[in-house]
């Protein structure tokens, strides 16, 4: 019991330097538009979902909010659905029905805070809850406004840039005057519809709403901590392959820099 | 020196501005308010091309330099009506003011030919999934993405989550017992399948609980509508079994929905080792037994691991009736009758090979089994599902009759004869009443099962009559103070359990083999929970009192009073370190079928022998948990502590006596710590 004192008391200290952030699920404000990507990595597939309100938009992965919405339940029945398809997932490799969605970024909730001007991304990495802030990156854009391409339905326009290490193509509309788009992208005089960068992902628009769709949402279920760190330091470890046990297949990340 | 410098900047910039005209900002609402991310654009009014373009700040201001003044300058953002301003006038900050429109943008989901989504609830085409050998619902449900359908018992899953509901247009016609449906409602009579996400079909909890639940509506198509539709398919074949050789399945249905009165009618019957009753048992919800071990038994061969198809010799007709009658918007009546009749044969042979020092001991035991069931079941059930009351009785029987011949040979010779019949009578009141942003319910469950049952082995004759009363009435009702969650439930509860037995041509020397026994409990109950959440703890305090009062015919009552706690506190300290801890004690109910003070004959081996006394098993569990994680570091702890503390006061005994064994216990604690 002695020995118990002694492992709580060390514990507590090694846990004394961190620092704190936590929010419990809640409203943040209505939103005007939400928009759903296809986004498809080799053979991995996942769907992700753009929420503008008039302050703030997130940008999530709907399969990630299913999971943790479901690993977070009090009822062990839900939380066994999700370990039952990683079991199946495991079981028939080389069944593509059975693989479950998996994508670049597939476990970063982004919160663009245009009063603030910054991004905060919750994450997680091997269990501890981490999230950076940033101010909103300014991406140098060079548009063709000749380039003409129709996606989900709605008329676009070519734009490229290069943004931490990788080329962007992307697809924007003027007809929706949002200035925003997946993951970090923004800063065109429309709404993106589509990005993609050549030989690693695509992000395709499959879906656009502007009535009866949920508010802007914070998402922390079961009201975990998280603690802020850099984002160079996130993903320096991220890509380290001794955060990881050994043969792990480390995912690539949508910014290398 | 500074105002020298800021001299020079000015001068550039106006040598700069010549070619360039700098415009300014700000953009608000009707209010006054700052607009964010105002996308503001620089057109050539010519060729209606952009020059230049920038967004608002969170001050809703912009800055914008535009080439010369042949442009206009657009101002948009969603939701909000598109302002152009014609004349540029670079002298002045423009002030603009954009009016809120809610004209909104053209939706639209492509790929939608096979799913469409309106808000929770996703719709598929059964057209687009099915295929000309498809025949019935189930085989159409299990190709759509998200669905499993299990071809046995006909249960949907979505999701990986069994369904909480399933509607045939819109109307709730077969209960748990839809299995049905999945297998023999035919594919070509069904236009589309809705999946509705977090339904709640209690509409007086909509705005209390979030339910992950999914619910099916089946949608038939027009022409399946409102007159009666009938399938039937079958076949015939010849075995060569030389006691079954003709072979036949068969299955028919008819069905009528009209928008107030719907009417389902099914009839099945093979002899190919299909198991029909599994259809026939509720999806929805786990049915509650009352009947502890049936007190005689005669073990029917043990199937090997092959499929059934191929060890299950049967002849099995299944007629069910469902009828649906809506009275208004909010309440409506079903009656629901399955009859199922069974006849089962097996067969079996086990050798058992001792290896003793001299002679190998070689026992030799084979078994001929038949078996006759008939059960019919009829519930009636009345619903009404209003938006500040919920009420739900269903009144039910279940009435089985069972023979079973087992005739045992080689190292034992013995013909055995069973009677088990179990009638069964239930009543389930279920009430919901919200009280502004308050909800008490109430339930009421009382039930008798009476079971005369009579077994013979060879001359031996026993008689065993059971029968079970039971009543649980409680009240729930909850209270939220900000972050304190309090719930109460309130009940009595009540149980008599009646024995009558006796043996024939059983040897007195053994002990007694006449009895007439009682044994009942009641007792009130009080099991308050306070939750207490926040984002570094999660408290939850479940504590239930207990007053108990419980008498064995012959002896004395026994009245105690029980309290059972249960703690549960998580700590988040940091977000890498998370503690728990967690206690409870449990007083186990007494198993009411022990309470008797003769012999039973179970089978031509084994004698039931019940015995008395009122010390109940008791446990306690003490846990203690640490999480800690830091991926920078790759440090994972993961450490539980956890004690268990049991206590049983009874022992089980088996004792051999010639040719019997019998099963009891004896008074003496077992304790366990783990």
């Amino acid at each position: 019991m002695k020995n118990l004192k002694l492992i709580v008391a060390v514990a507590l200290l090694m846990a004394g330097s961190a620092t704190m952030n936590a929010q419990t699920t809640h409203d943040i404000e209505p939103a005007v538009l939400e928009v759903k990507y296809d986004v498809r990595q080799g053979v991995n597939k996942d769907l992700y979902c753009l929420r503008c309100g008039k302050k703030v938009s997130e940008y999530f992965s709907l399969n990630r909010l299913r999971n943790d919405s479901l690993i977070a339940s009090a009822d062990p029945a839900l939380n066994m659905i999700v370990l039952n398809e990683m079991l199946e997932e495991a079981q028939h490799k080389n069944n593509p029905d059975k693989r479950r969605a998996a994508s670049p970024g597939n476990n970063e909730y982004l919160y663009t805070n245009l009063k603030e001007g910054k991004i905060s991304v919750y994450t997680s990495l091997m269990g501890t809850r981490y999230v950076t802030e940033e101010a909103i990156p300014i991406m140098e854009w060079s548009i063709m406004e000749d380039s003409a391409k129709n996606v989900c339905g709605y008329e676009c326009h070519k734009a490229t840039t290069n943004f931490r290490g990788r080329t962007w193509e992307v697809w924007y509309t003027d007809d929706v005057p949002v200035s925003a788009g997946p993951w970090k992208f923004g800063g065109l005089p429309g709404l993106i519809l589509q990005a993609t960068c050549k030989d690693f992902v695509e992000i395709k628009a499959c879906e656009l709403k502007n009535k009866g769709i949920s508010a802007v949402r914070f998402y922390n279920f079961d009201n975990k901590k998280y603690e802020l760190i850099e984002r160079e330091k996130l993903l320096k470890t991220r890509n380290n392959p001794n955060t990881y046990p050994s043969k792990t297949i480390i995912t690539p990340q949508m910014e290398l820099e | 020196m500074k105002k020298l410098l800021l001299v020079f900047l000015l001068s550039v910039v106006a040598f700069v501005a010549d070619a360039q005209i700098k415009l300014s900002g700000i953009v608000t609402d009707d209010n006054g308010e700052p607009l964010y991310g105002v996308v503001v654009k620089a057109v050539d009014a010519a060729t209606n091309k952009m020059k230049a373009y920038a967004r608002t700040d969170a001050n809703g201001a912009f800055e914008l330099s535009v080439a010369d003044d042949k442009c206009v300058i657009d101002f948009s953002l969603l939701g909000f009506k598109k302002r152009r301003i014609e004349k540029i006038n670079a002298k002045e900050p423009l002030r603009i003011t954009l009016h809120e429109n809610a004209v909104g943008l053209k939706e639209v989901t492509v790929k939608a030919d096979k799913v469409r989504t309106h808000g929770d609830t996703l719709s598929y085409t059964v057209g687009a999934f099915a295929d000309k050998n498809d025949r019935s619902l189930g085989d159409v449900l299990a190709k759509i993405p998200g669905f499993e359908v299990n071809k046995q018992n006909g249960e949907i899953k979505y999701e990986g989550k069994a369904i909480s509901k399933f509607y045939v247009d819109g109307q709730d016609l077969l209960g748990g017992n839809y299995g049905v449906a999945t297998n023999s409602l035919p594919q070509t009579n069904v236009g589309a399948v809705q999946v509705m996400k977090h339904h709640q079909p209690i509409r007086v909890l909509e705005d209390f609980t979030f339910t992950d639940d999914a619910a099916v509506n089946i949608r038939m198509k027009e022409s399946a509508k409102s007159h009666w539709i009938t399938t039937y398919n079958g076949g015939l074949g010849v075995s060569g079994n030389q006691n079954n050789k003709g072979l036949w399945k068969f299955e028919g249905l008819a069905l009528r929905l009209k928008s107030d009165f719907q009417t389902m009618l099914t009839y099945k019957t093979n002899n190919i080792g299909t198991d029909i009753n599994k259809e026939t048992t509720n999806l929805l919800e786990a049915e509650t037994t009352l009947n502890g071990k049936d007190y005689i038994s005669s073990s029917a061969p043990s199937t090997p691991s092959l499929n059934e198809n191929r060890t299950l010799f049967n002849r099995s007709h299944a007629v069910t009736a469902n009828i649906m009658k809506r009275i208004n918007e909010m309440s409506q009546w079903n009656l629901q009758l399955i009859y199922n009749n069974n006849r089962e044969t097996a067969y079996g042979l086990r050798r058992t090979e001792y290896y003793l020092n001299g002679a190998n001991k070689i026992l030799e035991n084979g078994k001929n089994y038949l078996s006759y069931e008939n059960d019919l079941y009829a519930l009636l059930k009345y619903e009404r599902n209003g938006e500040r009351q919920y009420l739900k009785n269903s009144f039910s029987g279940d009435f089985l009759w069972c023979r079973q011949w087992l005739d045992e040979h080689g190292t034992n010779n013995h013909n055995q004869t069973a009677r088990k019949p179990v009638f069964d009578v239930k009543d389930n009141l279920y009430i919901i009443r919200r009280y502004g942003k308050k909800l008490i319910s109430f339930y009421s469950d009382n039930r008798i099962t009476s079971s005369p049952q009579n077994l013979a082995v060879d001359t031996l004759r026993q008689n065993v009559h059971e029968m079970r009363f039971s009543t649980d009435n409680y009240a729930v009702g909850g209270l939220k103070l900000g972050k304190i969650n309090m719930s109460l439930k309130v009940g009595v509860n009540a149980f008599i359990h009646k024995l009558r037995n006796e043996a024939l041509g059983m040897a007195d020397s053994l002990g007694l083999w006449t009895d007439e026994s009682k044994y009942g409990y009641s007792k009130g109950y009080v099991i308050p929970t306070f939750q207490y959440h926040t984002k570094d703890i999660d408290l939850q305090i479940n504590p239930s009192f207990e007053y108990l009062l419980e008498k064995f015919s012959g002896e004395k009552s026994n009245n105690e009073f029980a309290f059972m706690p249960d703690i549960r506190i998580r700590w988040y300290a940091t977000p890498r370190l998370r503690l728990s801890l967690g206690a409870s004690s449990v007083v186990e109910v007494l198993d009411a079928s022990r309470f008797y003070r003769s012999l039973i004959l179970q089978d031509f081996q084994y004698i039931n022998k019940g015995y008395g006394g009122y010390a109940h098993d008791k446990s306690k569990a003490v846990n203690f948990g640490i999480t800690y994680n830091d991926a920078m570091k790759a440090l994972h702890i993961i450490a539980n502590v956890s004690r268990d503390f049991s206590t049983s006061p009874f022992t089980p005994t088996r004792q051999f006596v010639g040719d019997y064994i019998i099963l009891s216990a004896v008074e003496q604690i077992a304790k366990t710590h783990s």
